[in-house]
């Protein structure tokens, strides 16, 4: 008998479990890296008895950032302060802009900051904690997702992307295309997690919406290319022979523009339009052509050094903005102005 | 007629429990497809409840700034300026951020911030020739740098319009109007736009903050859609206002399902409340674990009562067997089972082996009872019914006839010589016999025996033989034991 109750449990307990199964979740690891810093160089002339600004920006190394360093200097000369630049070497290096507002804090005793945040979620705490405790925090080219800060100065995506859609029908308008042909644009990425990219994107597609001809499409498959120039043309080759119909090209950074670029020239398609962004050097041979329908969205980074570095000023002599965001814009280049732009570039 | 077969009470508890268990599984199985079933049915009902919920709450947003323009506009002699002073005051109480006032030349009564919003999304000329109630895409804020939605109310005097009222709320707020306490934070709320394919987030879905736009296409190589939904056709049907309102479909190694819904005000946005599929499953699974593990702690329950009731009425039938088989006294066999039990010894003992039977009487056991009474009388037959039981082992069997007769059955071919030695050992242990009060109490006895199959081979022979010794015995003065063959 005791046989048979020990039995009788053991059955219902494996009949049980087998019943009732076990699941499992998976929690992906938060990977992040933290690398070599920069550390603080200043940029303008050391004076005893000036305001000291620190500056941290997300890299130290490419174009974009130097120009917005050279607007920083100039306001910085302008204004009579000391002005010192940091960053990490590599891109998104949050935590090595924590090793370097806390260094400005604790060693240098910062009058203000002007910082280019590499991410909008993990520097809250840091951001916030100057901010609160008196110190002027002035953000260029990233907001993060807080109120904690003075002002930010960058450039609306969103509405960036709005501009590139409006130049695209202007182009594809004045090419003649009628309004009941059939057409289809085709849009090229470098990557689906920069939120930049993403909101050009939506910024293009809400534009076009409501704005274009019924007839005229952007096509559900977006090509990215993983900032590859290479693969980027490829992606050009491969939309031209799907879509016969593709009518132009949408570059939402400079890796996409320039691949459109190479491969429109490469297919010698002189018949379709490309809007695309930054200022590549074969962006702008393509712009400047007589042959080609090409314009390109320019960031006016060298203002967000210049605008940042402002506020932060006046923030450390007591006066305080009513603004938290600040569009420093876009330029739209094409044909018709590109050599005052780079007239304008030239002259800084 | 037919007896039913019997099954032993064992076979019964096996054939109970495997029953058990088969009903279990099916009952269990048959839940699973019936939740799996009703699941998709039953998270779309929610979906669409929370949905109307949102739409509900949204309109409820609207209604302030409505209000507020009625009141205005009810106003014949209307100044701005002054209403925008009154409108300040009452902000604190509202749930909007700000509220002002465009009058129809354009002019913008709020802040420096919101007069630059105004004029670089375009608000001024959109809501300039607007006769209803306008809501403007998510957009960041000058003055706040988050993502907010504007909604705007147009303002008459005397049938005139005459500006229009807006006052401007943080993207967040939808999402805390889907607030659930049963999803809570796994409820994500999206605003979508069907014709271009984007959408916002309201809430801090997929790691994004509220106010992230995004646009279908980025997502539709990682988004596939289950039970027979179709994520297209869900997008088509926003479009052309017929089909489903709901999709299932799993994206990365999450599902989910949502549900969209029109919002008055603001033209060609939706919006769009997701849960995870899981969460609701999830929820199911721990009922259902819940009702499996209850079922089988009953039938647990139950085989242990049913084994408890068995082995309580096993016990008792024991007691019964042994009550009707046993004399109550003195604890050995009684005359019926020793009978019932020496038959078949003897059948199967006689063929290979020799036995004998044995009367067996104590002297004068009347005067045992007329002198030291009927409880020392009792005490004298168990310790004699233990003696001959311990006396004989395993070789014999023991029986109290009745009163003090007594009857062994001896086996294994003892000798003569073998049982004479054991009832001179008997005789010497019971003349030793002590009462519990101590007192000793000579016990003498008298026995006839025959021997199968020396004297007979049968066995009622063989008991009439082992009597006349008993006889003898008792005629020539007891105190003694007589073997039948010594009588011939």
């Amino acid at each position: 008998m005791r046989k048979l109750l020990r039995t009788t449990t053991a059955l219902l307990i494996i009949f049980t479990l087998l019943l009732c199964g076990c699941a499992s979740g998976g929690k992906a690891a938060d990977t992040s890296s933290s690398g070599e810093v920069y550390g603080f160089e200043p940029v303008t002339e050391i004076k005893q008895g000036q305001k000291n600004i620190y500056v941290i920006l997300k890299v130290m190394t490419s174009q974009y950032w130097q120009d917005i360093v050279k607007g920083i200097a100039e306001a910085g000369k302008e204004l009579d302060c000391n002005v010192y630049v940091g960053g990490p070497a590599g891109e998104g290096d949050w935590e090595g802009q924590e090793k370097l507002i806390d260094e400005a804090v604790n060693e240098h005793k910062a009058d203000a900051f002007v910082i280019a945040p590499a991410n909008s979620s993990m520097l809250i705490d840091k951001i916030s904690g100057i901010y609160k405790s008196g110190t002027p925090v002035v953000l260029v080219d990233t907001i993060i997702n807080s109120e904690d800060f003075d002002t930010c100065f960058m450039t609306d995506n969103l509405q960036a992307g709005e501009y590139a859609a409006k130049e695209m029908l202007r182009h594809l308008t004045e090419s003649g295309l009628s309004k009941e042909e059939p057409a289809s644009i085709a849009m090229q990425i470098g990557s689906t997690s920069s939120q930049t990219i993403i909101d050009r994107i939506a910024g293009f597609n809400q534009y076009w919406a409501v704005n274009a001809p019924g007839n005229w499409k952007v096509l559900d498959e977006v090509k990215i290319n993983d900032g590859d120039k290479q693969k980027a043309k490829q992606n050009c080759i491969d939309f031209l022979e799907a879509y016969p119909d593709i009518k132009g090209f949408f570059g939402c950074n400079n890796s996409s523009t320039v691949g459109f670029v190479n491969g429109i020239k490469e297919k010698n398609r002189n018949d379709l339009v490309l809007v695309g962004f930054d200022y590549a050097d074969e962006t702008a041979e393509l712009v400047a052509s007589d042959e080609y329908r090409a314009a390109t969205m320019v960031q006016n980074q060298y203002d967000m050094g210049y605008k940042g570095l402002k506020e932060a000023v006046d923030a450390a002599n007591g006066i305080r903005s009513e603004y938290k965001f600040v569009d420093t814009g876009i330029v739209v280049i094409n044909r018709d102005n590109y050599k005052q732009y780079e007239a304008e570039v030239k002259n800084r | 007629m037919n007896r039913a077969r019997k099954h032993t009470p064992s076979q019964l508890i096996i054939i109970y429990i495997t029953f058990c268990v088969v009903v279990l599984m099916t009952v269990t199985l048959s839940l699973n497809r019936f939740l799996q079933r009703s699941m998709s049915t039953q998270t779309n009902n929610i979906l669409s409840l929370m949905a109307e919920k949102v739409n509900t709450s949204f309109g409820m947003m609207v209604n302030y700034v409505t209000e507020a323009a009625e009141i205005i506009s009810a106003d014949k002699h209307c100044n701005l300026a002054d209403r925008y002073e009154q409108l300040q005051r009452a902000t604190a109480s509202m749930p909007y951020t700000s509220v002002g006032l465009i009058d129809d030349n354009g002019t913008v009564y709020g802040s420096d911030g919101e007069k630059l919003d105004m004029e670089k999304q375009g608000f001024i000329k959109t809501v300039s020739d607007k006769d209803t109630i306008y809501i403007s895409e998510p957009y960041r804020s000058s003055v706040t740098g988050s993502n907010m939605i504007a909604v705007f109310a147009p303002l008459y005097n005397n049938g005139q319009k005459i500006g229009s009222l807006y006052a401007i709320y943080y993207l967040e707020t939808i999402q805390n109007l889907a607030y659930t306490n049963i999803l809570s934070d796994r409820t994500a709320v999206f605003l979508m736009n069907p014709y271009s394919g984007n959408y916002v987030n309201c809430s801090e879905a997929d790691n994004n903050s509220p106010g992230t736009w995004s646009n279908v296409r980025l997502i539709k190589n990682e988004i596939k859609a289950l039970n027979g939904y179709n994520y297209d056709d869900w997008i088509k049907s926003m479009r052309t206002g017929g089909g489903n309102n709901l999709v299932n479909f799993s994206f990365g190694d999450k599902s989910y399902t949502q549900a969209y819904t029109e919002i008055t005000g603001m033209h060609n946005w939706y919006i769009v409340i997701r849960i995870p599929l899981a969460e609701l499953s999830d929820t199911m699974h721990k009922y259902t674990l819940g009702v499996i593990i209850g079922a089988a702690a009953l039938i647990l329950a139950t085989i242990l009562l049913a084994i408890y009731l068995y082995s309580g009425e096993h016990r008792q039938k024991e007691t019964l067997r042994d009550l009707s088989n046993h004399d109550p006294l003195t604890k050995i066999l009684n005359r019926r089972a020793f009978d019932s039990c020496i038959t078949k010894l003897f059948d199967k003992s006689k063929k290979n082996e020799s036995c004998i039977f044995m009367f067996f009487d104590i002297d004068y056991f009347k005067s045992v009872n007329d002198n030291y009474g009927h409880d020392a009388g009792d005490q004298v037959l168990c310790a004699t019914a233990e003696a001959l039981t311990e006396a004989f082992g395993d070789n014999g069997i023991a029986a109290r006839i009745g009163g003090d007769e007594f009857n062994v059955f001896i086996y294994n071919s003892l000798t003569v010589a073998n049982v004479d030695d054991i009832l001179a050992n008997l005789r010497m242990r019971l003349k030793n016999l002590k009462l519990e009060d101590g007192t000793l109490l000579p016990v003498s006895f008298s026995a006839g025996l025959s021997m199968c199959p020396q004297d007979t081979d049968d066995l009622k022979i063989l008991k009439e033989n082992a009597d006349k010794a008993l006889y003898r015995v008792k005629e020539t003065g007891r105190n003694n034991h007589i073997w039948y063959h010594d009588i011939n």
